[in-house]
């Protein structure tokens, strides 16, 4: 999914944030994945600018699909 | 006479080891299930999968259920626990049956199969996409967040 995120990454620069949280090496990631109730990867969550969480998908996505659930966060 | 009885000993002792070979585990294994019966491997902590469309997911789906279309499981599977249960479903049974396959091939060994679909669900519908109670810090702008494993 690497390089469809960095695309999708540089078309919304400056209007939406991009985390990328390695949840093997990261126990800041772990620890916000357990919070979330985040079990399998990869998972996505759509946050709004309000810090809540609209969308969850889990597995691999479509860059058709991803755009479109970005683009909704807006 | 001698010889046949060495021959049927031989031949009991070798359907003895092939059905000890293949006998499936107790409790493990592929099998079907209704509302009830999801519920119940639910509530002993099974995660029910939802292998529909997006967009049918939507549209109601099996609370807890996680959406993880077929044409994408077998990638997002690919990290899961192969002891752990699941419970798999489509509309109809049919794409639930193919993701069975699917699982069983990659090493799952306890699949619940709830073959009618959830056409068959008793129980009340979610609606939407799930969504997380957490509240995440935001510098003013939507956030998408991935997380993933190097593997």
């Amino acid at each position: 999914m690497k390089p469809l995120v960095e695309r999708l990454e540089q078309t919304y620069k400056g209007k939406v944030e991009f985390r990328k949280l390695n949840v093997e090496s990261d126990q800041a990631a772990i620890d916000l994945a357990n919070k979330m109730g985040v079990q399998y990867v990869p998972t996505f969550v759509f946050v709004n600018s309000n810090g809540v969480s609209s969308k969850t998908i889990v597995g691999e996505m479509t860059e058709q699909n991803m755009s479109a659930a970005v683009q909704a966060l807006q | 006479m001698k010889k046949a009885v060495i021959w049927v000993a031989i031949a009991a002792a070798v359907a003895g080891v092939l059905f000890l070979a293949f006998k499936p585990a107790a409790g493990g294994g592929v099998k079907n299930v209704d509302s009830a019966g999801l519920i119940a491997a639910q509530n002993k902590g099974a995660q029910v999968v939802d292998v529909r469309s997006q967009g049918e997911y939507d549209l109601g789906h099996i609370p807890g259920a996680v959406i993880v279309p077929l044409d994408t499981l077998q990638t997002a599977a690919a990290n899961w626990d192969r002891n752990a249960t699941y419970v798999v479903y489509c509309a109809t049974g049919a794409r639930s049956a193919e993701a069975v396959k699917v699982m069983t091939s990659m090493g799952f060994k306890n699949i619940d199969h709830f073959a009618q679909g959830v056409q068959a669900w008793t129980g009340k519908l979610d609606t939407g996409a799930t969504s997380s109670t957490q509240k995440i810090e935001t510098a003013g702008k939507p956030v998408m967040i991935e997380f993933y494993t190097n593997s």
